[in-house]
């Protein structure tokens, strides 16, 4: 975890452009954020877009849920399903999505520049799936 | 048969050389041969032996049992035992078409076709043949027996033929009124012909039910319009003016009637011909002697299934057969199983009516007690044979309602524990739980399956893997695999195991909702209930998941027609329902528009083209007769409807769970054989049901004639023109577990046609479990295809009406989801790669061109692609 504070904040996009419990991209430096917005919960959770199974950009298309009093969401490739909390698989926890701080300023999301947690693909996966950072 | 001077057939000197293996041969090539090769295969038999089988029949061993479902579901091939395997096994080999024709026990050889075949051991299995009474006129044109598929075959297009020329409906007459007189009176009338019954005994089936069980039987079987006629002998067929059956004479006074078919059901006889002419002992009723080894007199020479007189009799049912192979599979490997008797229970299903009888069934016992249940009005007769203790069960009989005969069957012998009387009360109520079933008992007696043999396979003692679903049990055991009676208890030992091995068996949909995805269905149906947010609040836990959203979006589908990104429903939708397009590897869509039928003009072809070149799309025909163009980026989904819109199409739906193609062949409009226009057809149908939700996808198909050139048969719902409408067959599917559709109901006008479809296809959707195509749904659904037809054709639920208004406000309802999206600026921002960058597209996107298309870069190819441009790779 980095000390917050030296965390720099970006603003994203407007807390109601977001539909509660359906994800929406956005790029933060250069980087895939998936922005959920939970129902019944005030603040909006950021994870890396980049499923890490697939190596594709589609954490924001999948389906919110929970599992026992954890809320995920699920890969729409394969399913598997990643926690809000700290990124990790639920099936498989040494495998991590990356996880964005997020705060709510005056109606505006705003998450910050750089993950609070790194992402973690799977042992086996290619070198190429791993994430690709384009240069700041 | 002429021998070919340039391939002269094997000689014995030939068949010697081949190896230094013992040679079997077998006779026959019925049920119980089969199930003797398989057990000798299964056990590794052919490193020491060579088989050598001789069927006469043209096909391959089949499931006799089974033969009326050749009324139901025409194709005879279906009915063959295994996949064929068997016979391609190294060392083993299926004579089809051969008859054997003698024996030499000198020489050991068995001539066929002109030619000999040694052999070390020789097995009979040659069955029986239909007796035919010695009555005058009993080859008169129009009489049958009903014994082989070639029987039932002749039968059918002998009762077809007559129904096209005469204007009256045609008149069957079965002679003899036990199990198979039943079997082929329900046959004649599946065929549409009037049938009527005629008995020697005073009852019906005398053989399986007492007196008061034949008079219900008797009863239930006049109500669905069969005649019968008890007491009676036949004395004479005689020929109308063509030389065909024309009437039959019944002895003493019993007048005549009119008929245009006989069927003679009168019993059979077992074929022991080979055995009598080489002087085998034989049965004082027929039937090649042996003893419990199944041994003849010869000892290299056995006698097993319906040709074996052993234990004293013969056995004329397949279970007794399958042991007898057991046995002889057992011998000719060194061991030492013998048989000593077998269970003559026997289950009925015919003409929707059940009837069963098992163990002691007449009370044969001393001091036996019966315990009985009638209700002449509801048509239901039960009862009970018990010890004179009234503990343990002796055996049975069930007429009407036979829901228990799979529970009691095994019990026979053993302590029923509650009072016997809670067994017989309606509603099959039937007290298992209390009460388990030792190993020993035998639950599938067609196939001698034991209890404890199905609770071994589900625990996987013995088998490669532990079978947890009906079909692996049926897979490792064989249980079921025949008549099918024993399914249930199978079910309910598989539940009790799973249950104790504390592995979950509950129907429930995911963690978040306990009921089953039918049970949500009514749930929602009932309460009004309309958002998953309250849905799972009332009824479920948590924030659900991507097994229950997506259920409840597709229920909420089905019964309000709202657009899928109506208000919340957007939430609960999978990515694919979510963006109306089908999500690739890369991240990228796929998309479908509709091509109705097949059929596309070539404007449109032009102008799906068109949105290739301009999209840069990689295009593919489809198994569903439509084009698929891929790589389309969420952010170019709109841009790319509006240009297919505009050019007159709409989705098609390939991402949804829900109706995908109507296929079709071209049909009477150009094909020289075709009797209907079938592309007519499906274009109708997939307009009508476009867009219907469904628990899995659904597809149709529609051939124009009995060629089948559309595969119809592989679809959920297939439609065959026949040259006085269409023949509908349902729960066929490819994929993983291919199935072939069955036929459902035949010669229907499109209008009844569409009729049946909207109802099945509903029902369907309101019952089925989530993921479950309508083949695994008829097979799960308690009473299977015979309860589905009841309830879409005949309304036994009452729920038609209900049925027939939700398909009305279906095809009222329907818009295409697209051209309404594209109508609204709030959907519209669904569609975006980045709220914060929506010009950016996906940067990490990378495609190679193959073929002179475009593909997703490999993973290899990523890597330098990418490393030689701008972007940098972390490792
Ligand atoms: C309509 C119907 C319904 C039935 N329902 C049931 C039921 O519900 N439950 C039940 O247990 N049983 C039922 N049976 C009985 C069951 O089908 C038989 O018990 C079983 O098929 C006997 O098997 P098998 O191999 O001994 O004889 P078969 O299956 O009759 O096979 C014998 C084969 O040998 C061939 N053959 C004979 N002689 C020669 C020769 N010389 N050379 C080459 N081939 C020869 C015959 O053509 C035949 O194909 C039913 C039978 C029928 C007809
Ligand atoms: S199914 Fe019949 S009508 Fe259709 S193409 Fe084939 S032969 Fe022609
Ligand atoms: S068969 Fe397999 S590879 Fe081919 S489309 Fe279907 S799922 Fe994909
Ligand atoms: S009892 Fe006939 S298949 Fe099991």
């Amino acid at each position: 975890m980095i000390p917050s504070q030296e965390l720099e904040w970006v603003r994203v996009c407007a807390l109601d452009a977001l539909t509660p419990d359906r994800g929406a991209a956005a790029l933060v430096h250069g980087r895939q954020v998936a922005l959920f917005r939970l129902s019944g919960d005030e603040g909006v959770h950021a994870l890396g877009h980049r499923d890490p199974y697939s190596g594709a950009n589609v954490i924001a298309r999948g389906l919110v849920g929970s599992v026992g009093d954890v809320a995920v969401v699920a890969s729409p490739l394969h399913k598997q399903r990643f926690r809000f909390d700290d990124g990790s698989a639920v099936e498989d926890p040494g495998v991590r999505v990356g996880v964005w701080g997020t705060r709510v300023v005056d109606g505006f999301v705003e998450v910050t520049t750089v993950p609070v947690v790194e992402p973690e693909p799977p042992v086996q996966a290619p070198a190429s799936l791993v994430e690709a950072v384009a240069a700041p | 048969m002429n021998q070919d001077p340039k391939h002269p057939l094997p000689n014995v000197s030939d068949m010697d050389t081949e190896t230094a293996r013992k040679r079997l041969v077998v006779i026959g090539a019925g049920m119980v041969a089969h199930r003797l090769v398989e057990a000798l295969v299964e056990r590794g038999a052919t490193d020491e032996w060579t088989i050598d089988v001789f069927g006469e029949e043209s096909r391959p061993p089949y499931d006799r049992v089974a033969l009326t479902s050749f009324f139901s579901d025409r194709d005879p091939d279906d009915l063959v035992l295994g996949d064929g395997s068997l016979w391609t096994v190294d060392g083993v080999r299926l004579h089809r078409g051969v008859q054997a024709t003698g024996i030499d026990r000198e020489a050991r050889t068995v001539s066929a076709r002109g030619r000999t075949y040694p052999y070390d051991a020789l097995v009979l299995a040659t069955g029986s043949y239909a007796m035919v009474p010695p009555i005058d006129g009993k080859d008169t044109p129009g009489c049958f027996v009903y014994r082989t598929v070639d029987d039932v075959a002749e039968l059918r297009a002998y009762v077809n033929e007559l129904a096209a020329r005469l204007d009256r409906p045609v008149r069957g007459a079965v002679v003899g009124g036990g199990l198979l007189g039943l079997e082929a009176a329900g046959a004649l009338q599946a065929l549409g012909a009037e049938s009527t019954v005629i008995e020697f005994a005073p009852w019906l089936m005398p053989m399986q039910v007492d007196e008061a069980g034949g008079r219900t039987l008797r009863r239930i079987i006049e109500q669905l319009g069969v005649q019968v006629r008890t007491a009676t002998a036949t004395a004479k067929v005689r020929p109308n003016r063509r030389g065909t059956v024309g009437s039959m004479e019944f002895a003493d006074g019993g007048g005549s009637i009119d008929v245009d078919v006989v069927v003679f059901a009168t019993g059979v006889r077992p074929r022991d011909e080979l055995a009598r002419e080489i002087g085998l002992s034989i049965g004082e009723r027929g039937g090649v002697a042996c003893d419990d080894a199944c041994i003849t007199d010869d000892p290299s020479i056995y006698a097993i299934g319906e040709v074996a007189h052993i234990a004293g009799r013969t056995w004329g049912l397949v279970g007794p057969g399958y042991t007898m192979a057991e046995v002889v599979a057992d011998r000719l490997l060194g061991g030492d199983a013998t048989f000593t008797s077998g269970d003559l229970s026997t289950k009925l299903k015919l003409l929707g009516v059940d009837v069963a009888s098992f163990g002691d069934a007449f009370a044969g016992t001393e001091g036996s007690l019966e315990v009985v249940y009638a209700d002449p009005v509801g048509g239901v007769y039960k009862k009970l044979v018990m010890s004179d203790d009234a503990k343990t069960l002796l055996g049975g009989i069930l007429v009407g309602d036979a829901e228990a005969y799979a529970s009691l069957r095994p019990m026979v012998g053993s302590e029923l524990g509650s009072d016997p009387t809670a067994w017989l009360v309606p509603d099959g109520v039937t007290p298992i739980g209390g009460v388990s079933l030792p190993d020993e008992a035998s639950v599938c007696s067609c196939n001698n399956v034991t209890a404890g043999a199905i609770r071994c396979a589900v625990r996987g003692e013995g088998t490669a893997e532990p079978c947890h679903d009906l079909g692996s049990v049926k897979g490792c055991t064989k249980a079921g695999t025949s008549c099918g009676s024993c399914l249930p208890l199978v079910k309910k030992l598989l539940d009790e195991e799973l249950t104790a091995a504390g592995i979950e068996t509950s129907n429930a949909l995911c963690e978040h909702f306990a009921t089953s995805r039918a049970q949500l269905f009514d749930i929602v149906r009932v309460t009004g209930i309309r958002t998953f947010s309250e849905l799972v609040a009332t009824h479920g836990t948590g924030r659900g998941c991507d097994i229950c959203r997506p259920v409840v979006a597709s229920i909420l589908a089905s019964l309000e027609t709202g657009h899928v990104l109506d208000g919340e429903a957007a939430a609960l939708q999978d990515t694919n329902d979510h963006v109306m397009a089908n999500m690739q590897k890369d991240g990228t869509y796929s998309v479908v528009p509709r091509i109705p039928g097949g059929e596309v003009t070539p404007e449109g072809l032009i102008a799906i083209g068109q949105v290739a070149a301009d999209f840069g799309l990689y295009t593919k025909i489809t198994g569903g007769q439509r084009i698929d163009l891929f790589g389309a980026r969420i952010d170019q989904l709109p841009a790319i409807w509006k240009q297919l819109i505009d050019a007159g199409f709409e989705s098609g739906h390939a991402y949804g769970k829900s109706l995908r193609t109507v296929k079709s062949c071209v049909g009477s409009t150009w094909c020289r054989y075709g009797v209907q226009d079938s592309v007519g057809l499906a274009i109708a149908l997939e307009l009508r049901y476009r867009g219907l939700r469904s628990p899995h996808k659904i597809k149709l198909g529609v051939s124009g004639c009995a060629r089948e050139c559309a595969e119809a048969r592989g679809k959920d719902v297939g439609v065959i023109a026949t040259d006085k409408g269409w023949n509908v067959y349902v729960g066929g599917n490819g994929g993983f577990t291919p199935r072939h559709a069955q036929l459902f109901a035949e010669d229907l006008t499109t209008e009844e046609l569409v009729a049946v479809i909207d109802r099945f296809l509903l029902y369907y959707v309101r019952t089925a479990d989530r993921l479950q195509r309508t083949a695994a749904w008829l097979e799960t659904i308690e009473g299977g295809i015979d309860h589905v037809r009841s309830v879409v054709i005949d309304d036994s639920l009452g729920i038609v009406a209900d049925l027939d208004a939700a398909m009305a406000v279906h095809v009222d309802k329907y818009e295409d989801e697209w051209a309404a999206t594209l109508a609204d600026p709030d959907k519209l921002k669904k569609f975006t790669s980045f709220v914060n960058s929506p010009d950016t597209p996906d940067p990490d996107l990378v495609y190679v061109d193959e073929r002179g298309q475009r593909r997703p870069a490999t993973p290899q190819e990523r890597a330098t692609l990418i490393a030689g441009t701008t972007l940098e790779v972390r490792s």
